[in-house]
């Protein structure tokens, strides 16, 4: 089952997307953290993440993956989350400079492709960033461009999907439990 | 006219052309108004309301002249929200953004169906 989760700042994904799959009826569970260590506030961010994930009714895996996330490999009896589709979309384009939005909207789209079928059960989580005044760089265009794609594909092929507004889920597809 | 609306990049125009017929004329910021057909998705709207060199009222008036001079005429409206960011440091796009939510606000009300499209996916408002 693949079940995509997408809200504000601080809406109450990543807890929503944990319950979710510390419900799952499959054996491990594995918590892939795309984001990245850059300051103080990064660390204690994922501090924070990390001790909920210890506390958690269930132990779990965590896979430290900025990029490349399609090299894991699962199996059947695993249920994942992903967490987030934002800071691995930033991580990829720091990584390929010089690709255009359609080459880079492709390249993730085949690695999710990939990653997303091999686990029995998968929770992704993305970020709202689509309502804001259209930014004047390029850069920004195009992250808001490629990361709207991606979150419109990722809707397309899920089970379920969820918009978080202030720890309450609005249900857009529902087909999970 | 029904009004749809959403954040940038969330498939707005794809949905609207499923949902409403495909063989629509759709028209931008600088199209001219000349044969119409019968059903008129306009894009982008919030383009034509930043317009400095437009006059949105009056485009938007002559469009629902034109819907209601026939029972068979459908207008859409499609406008991107840019209303939920961080406020703009720049005067011009705080006052553009002040000005999507005036219009949208007005559009809403006078719309017989409003739309937001989430990553594909419709829900009614109205």
């Amino acid at each position: 089952m693949i079940i995509f989760i997408c809200g504000g700042v601080r809406s109450g994904k990543t807890s929503y997307a944990e319950q979710l799959v510390c419900k799952s009826p499959l054996e491990d569970l594995h918590y892939i953290a795309t984001g990245v260590v850059t300051d103080e506030e990064m660390k204690a961010r994922i501090y924070h993440h990390r001790q909920d994930r210890k506390n958690s009714t269930r132990k779990w895996t965590t896979w430290e993956q900025p990029t490349d996330i399609m090299k894991l490999t699962f199996s059947g009896t695993d249920a994942v989350l992903l967490d987030c589709i934002t800071t691995w979309v930033t991580n990829e384009m720091m990584k390929q400079v010089g690709w255009n939005k359609e080459e880079l909207t492709a390249n993730l789209v085949k690695q999710l492709e990939e990653l997303i079928h091999k686990p029995g059960d998968i929770v992704v989580v993305s970020n709202e960033v689509s309502r804001d005044v259209p930014s004047t760089f390029s850069l920004v265009k195009d992250y808001a461009y490629v990361l709207g794609k991606v979150n419109q594909w990722l809707v397309d092929q899920s089970d379920g999907a969820v918009e978080m507004v202030f720890g309450e889920p609005i249900i857009h597809k529902e087909v999970y439990q | 006219m029904d009004f749809v609306t959403g954040g940038a990049h969330n498939g707005k125009l794809a949905w609207a052309l499923t949902h409403y017929g495909s063989e629509a004329k759709v028209l931008r910021k600088g199209n001219s108004l000349e044969n119409l057909g019968n059903l008129v998705i306009v894009d982008q709207v919030e383009q034509i309301i930043g317009s400095p060199e437009l006059d949105a009222d009056q485009f938007f008036r002559e469009l629902w002249q034109w819907e209601q001079s026939s029972p068979v005429y459908q207008l859409v409206l499609i406008g991107t929200d840019i209303t939920g960011g961080v406020v703009p440091a720049e005067r011009e796009m705080r006052e553009w953004r002040d000005k999507i939510g005036f219009y949208y606000q007005q559009f809403t009300k006078e719309a017989e169906s409003v739309y937001r499209i989430w990553y594909g996916i419709a829900q009614q408002l109205k």
